[in-house]
């Protein structure tokens, strides 16, 4: 090492080295960590007095001794970590997925036929939205989304069309979360490879990390539902696959008439289409299928904090899921 | 498949997830977070840098599982995570050029700047200003104290290149470090 390689090694540990990081500071980002770990549905639950707390702090204490030990050891060898779950195939994939983001309102469609689409909207499976038709096909390690005439916009404003290969690498848990980091992107695709990872949960078919999915976004005080414009959006039936989605009626006003979709992958062949109707004594609402006349009446509809509940009406013919039912805002 | 079972099945991963990452966060946290600041000279930044390293881990179990050692993998994310920032940044000064005319005299960052000038903070200033190749070579040769062939693999990169990076940052430094004597 000459005199500049041992000045340059002085004065990067003398500046870092002396860059002050506490105990306390450790733990605090070790706490963020594990907050961060555990993702957003679980974020407002306490870590100390909680069972997995309790698991690693004691853990740290039994393996203090030996964690002294190995660090001792200049390149210890790497913990032994958990097995994963296994390849991905189509029909894993085929339903509804949500990523896993409190502020990200896209969803992702999978069909069992290979086929991908986007929303952001209630407008999924209806109108999928111009240019985000994709093929999808497994790869080894994950899976390819494929666009011939790929449009899109950045936040700038710029615009391209193009074919479009993405390779995702992927993982899939058995509970119905699926992370995955773009491997490879062509030019004129918008996303391109990073070590970003993606996460999503299984909203339709059903899904324990689905079915746990908490309401996010601002809280708000409870609201009455009074006309169908706060119905706009995509709902999911909590504790369950089931998907209602309901965007304006092209036909009648916003106000008192809307168009739904319901729809449950895995259960359900086919979705179910009809009208939301305000009825004029302001609480009441009913969903009419296209197909049939058996109506779900809901005499009451509560809002708050992303969630809906509806009370459904003594007598309704139809009803959704239960005599009360908790939906979860998703767009 | 027993569907009542996978929720304990998936409790018992997690768990030993959690075991795992507190054991390695207590044993690389720390300096991950140094090497991180030694790269991009932002305290903040560094921690969210370290921070997504272990959730690129812990996210990545079957991956990293395969690789020779969890260290270099945290090492090797914090580098990656680092050059994101350091471009965001970049860009960050392009677009406003009141932020770029205040960072120009601030590299690599406020809490570097207000350190007195001698010469460690000199020179700590300087492989801050270093392109970013050059500055991950320098950093990992003289900060991490690796060999050329430690190097190129953390970086991914050839033997050759380490010599030639190492070779022009230095280089680079010598003129800088003459020039403000």
């Amino acid at each position: 090492m000459n005199t500049l390689e041992r000045r340059v090694t002085d004065a990067l540990h003398e500046q870092v080295d002396e860059l002050p990081i506490s105990t306390k500071d450790l733990a605090q980002l070790q706490r963020e960590l594990h907050r961060r770990a555990r993702g957003p549905e679980l974020r407002d639950r306490r870590w100390v007095g909680s069972r997995p707390w309790q698991l690693v702090v004691a853990a740290c204490a039994v393996t203090g001794v030996v964690l002294g030990v190995l660090s001792l050891r200049s390149d210890p060898e790497p913990p032994k970590l958990p097995a994963g779950p296994g390849p991905i195939t189509l029909t894993e994939l085929a339903g509804v997925w949500k990523v896993q983001d409190p502020d990200n309102p896209w969803l992702w469609i999978f069909g069992a036929d290979g086929t991908l689409t986007h929303s952001d909207g209630p407008d999924v499976p209806l109108t999928p939205v111009e240019g985000t038709a994709w093929t999808v096909t497994p790869v080894s390690g994950g899976f390819q989304t494929v666009n011939d005439t790929a449009r899109w916009r950045t936040g700038d404003g710029v615009t391209g069309a193009g074919a479009c290969i993405v390779t995702w690498g992927a993982t899939l848990s058995t509970e119905g979360r699926m992370q995955g980091t773009v491997k490879q992107a062509g030019p004129t695709c918008q996303l391109q490879p990073s070590d970003e990872v993606w996460e999503w949960i299984r909203i339709s078919p059903a899904s324990i990390a689905g079915t746990n999915l908490s309401p996010h976004g601002a809280i708000t005080n409870e609201e009455i539902l009074t006309g169908t414009t706060k119905l706009f959006g995509t709902w999911l039936l909590k504790g369950t696959g089931k998907v209602l989605a309901v965007q304006p009626s092209a036909t009648g006003p916003g106000r008192e008439q809307a168009q739904y979709t319901l729809y449950d992958f895995g259960v359900a062949a086919e979705p179910e289409t009809g009208t939301v109707r305000w009825q004029t004594d302001g609480w009441t609402f009913v969903l009419t299928p296209d197909q049939g006349t058996c109506s779900a009446v809901y005499e009451k509809a509560a809002y708050r904090t992303s969630t809906m509940v509806a009370t459904l009406a003594v007598g309704s013919c139809a009803r959704l899921g239960g005599a009360i039912d908790t939906w979860i805002r998703l767009n | 498949m027993d569907a009542a079972a996978i929720p304990i099945r998936w409790a018992v991963e997690q768990d030993q997830r959690e075991l795992v990452l507190t054991e390695l966060f207590s044993r690389h946290g720390e300096s991950l977070v140094r090497l991180a600041y030694c790269l991009i000279g932002e305290r903040e930044l560094a921690e969210e840098a370290v921070q997504d390293a272990y959730l690129s881990l812990y996210r990545n179990w079957r991956t990293v599982r395969k690789e020779s050692s969890s260290l270099a993998y945290l090492r090797a994310t914090v580098i990656n995570r680092c050059r994101s920032d350091q471009r965001r940044l970049i860009r960050a000064r392009t677009r406003d050029p009141l932020v770029a005319m205040t960072q120009a005299t601030t590299v690599p960052s406020s809490e570097a700047s207000v350190i007195a000038q001698d010469e460690s903070s000199r020179i700590f200033a300087e492989v801050g200003r270093l392109p970013q190749r050059q500055r991950e070579v320098v950093v990992c040769r003289y900060y991490l104290d690796l060999s050329e062939r430690q190097t190129a693999e953390l970086l991914g990169i050839s033997l050759g290149s380490v010599k030639r990076h190492a070779h022009r940052g230095l280089a680079h430094l010598q003129s800088r470090l003459g020039e403000n004597r």
